[in-house]
């Protein structure tokens, strides 16, 4: 599998209601799953209730990867790396602890602290 | 959050996904609940994990199937059948093709004609009806 960019322009003509700083922060989160090796493709809605929901999908598999959503003023994601849910009413914040749970991040950090090869 | 891969091309898959929105989308609103209302019941987190699923993202997680049959008014079977003809076209195909061409299940003779394989025939269907 390998990482299919999608270009921040392409996220903000398709997303209403999300800011630009809230797009901004999901590209993040979309550039640190493509280093996780996923195939990455995003979508987003509105409830019934208008509150607005983001996920990230596994194009490969068709699977969701991440549930991201503004409820009642609150922030919440959802995925099933992280055993259960996070929440906040910071957003960046909210996203920096997502990051840091995130394969991909994980990954990368763990070998940036491998001694160099011999 | 429930995942479970699939071998379909990604294009057939999120066809499927879509079908099965809609379809659950049309369960929803003809039992006159709201996403939060159907969330509860079914044990979702977040409500916004129904509009998710009816927008055609991810599936119901087959632990909460009973759980959403009940809440939808269908007979939990008929739920997990006509679900599985979205989320698992080739199984379905194996298991049912045979009675959706048209033959019995022990080769009666109401054989008609074989149609494509389900997983190449987008259909409408009606809903099933609760018993």
């Amino acid at each position: 599998m390998s990482g299919s960019p999608v270009s921040l322009a392409d996220m903000r003509a398709r997303r209403q209601g999300w800011s630009a700083h809230e797009l901004e922060n999901f590209h993040r989160v979309l550039n640190t799953l493509s280093q996780a090796g996923l195939s990455v493709e995003t979508d987003s809605g509105a409830s019934d209730e208008g509150e607005l929901w983001f996920a990230f999908c596994d194009a490969d598999a068709g699977e969701v990867v991440a549930h991201f959503a503004r409820i009642g003023g609150k922030y919440v994601v959802c995925a099933p790396f992280l055993n259960g849910s996070l929440t906040g009413k910071v957003f960046p914040d909210l996203i920096e602890h997502f990051l840091d749970r995130c394969p991909g991040r994980r990954a990368a950090s763990f070998s940036s602290h491998l001694p160099p090869a011999a | 959050m429930y995942t479970h891969p699939q071998r379909l091309s990604a294009r057939l898959t999120r066809k499927l996904r879509s079908q099965a929105g809609l379809w659950l989308r049309e369960l929803r609103e003809k039992r006159g609940l709201s996403q939060r209302e159907l969330a509860r019941k079914v044990g979702a987190q977040y409500y916004t994990f129904i509009s998710q699923l009816e927008q055609g993202r991810g599936r119901v997680p087959p632990d909460r199937y009973l759980l959403w049959a009940d809440a939808l008014g269908i007979a939990p079977r008929d739920f997990v059948r006509e679900l599985m003809s979205y989320y698992d076209p080739v199984t379905y195909d194996i298991m049912f093709g045979e009675l959706r061409r048209g033959k019995t299940p022990a080769g009666g003779a109401s054989r008609t004609p074989a149609q494509p394989a389900t997983i190449v025939k987008m259909r409408h269907r009606s809903l099933p009806e609760r018993n």
